[in-house]
């Protein structure tokens, strides 16, 4: 069940996240004593291929609820209340770009490290988001990632 | 239901298959009997064994059906086949 007392936003869409961008005077929450945050940005090699640029494609609506679930998990198994922020790009991003950002309050700093893990690494398993690189000889592949286990 | 068109949203890697739209349209050769997600999976994967799209069934394998609110599990019974979606496996962060 989520607490009345967690505050959970989430954005996924092509305007560009800036490092310092997070307006934390607007999250800034008495109760709260700590962030966390996560930054990913696009890297340029994988798999030793030169990578020029990553394109991310998102089925918005599920991935909106389904990070929803995961804030709110993330809150639970901490067992503290919170606020969670979550912004990830789609569309064609160049190298040092950042796709992911991730920034958890709470009350304490060990459960914001443990809560801001947890985003970031359900993400990776269930978000349904899909990374697609282009490489410097000019060819493209969209990376295999984490089958939706449960799923048909 | 029996269902012999269906639409499918899809995304990542199957973009490569899907019309402008970002929608896969199959058309089976003859209506099929289908009641779960299960059912729909394991017709499509038919489907795609016996057409020349050049996309193979093996791809569908790791697939998950989904609505715009959940990803649906294998007995799931389906009120519909409309306004679904095929995610291959994901990759975000």
């Amino acid at each position: 069940m989520a607490s009345t007392m967690n505050r959970i936003e989430i954005e996924i869409g092509e305007g560009e996240i800036q490092g310092g961008a997070l307006d934390f005077s607007s999250f800034v929450r008495p109760d709260c004593g700590a962030c966390d945050v996560f930054f990913g940005m696009v890297r340029k090699q994988n798999h030793g291929r030169e990578v020029t640029a990553v394109s991310y494609d998102a089925y918005v609506p599920l991935a909106k609820a389904e990070l929803q679930r995961i804030a709110e998990e993330a809150l639970e198994n901490a067992s503290t209340p919170g606020t969670v922020v979550i912004r990830h790009r789609t569309g064609k991003l160049l190298v040092g770009e950042l796709s992911v950002m991730i920034a958890v309050f709470t009350p304490h700093r060990s459960e914001a490290f443990l809560a801001c893990r947890y985003v970031i690494e359900e993400l990776k398993k269930r978000a349904p988001i899909w990374k697609k690189e282009f490489y410097k000889d000019g060819e493209t592949e969209w990376l295999r990632g984490h089958a939706l286990c449960g799923g048909v | 239901m029996k269902v012999q068109k269906i639409n499918l949203r899809v995304f990542g890697v199957l973009r490569n298959f899907s019309n402008e739209d970002g929608f896969l349209q199959i058309e089976f050769g003859a209506p099929v009997q289908v009641e779960t997600g299960a059912d729909l999976k394991r017709e499509l994967m038919k489907h795609y064994s016996a057409v020349n799209s050049g996309l193979e069934p093996a791809i569908l394998e790791d697939c998950a059906l989904a609505d715009e609110s959940s990803i649906l599990q294998p007995e799931s019974r389906l009120k519909s086949v409309e306004n679904l979606a095929l995610l291959p496996p994901v990759c975000g962060g």
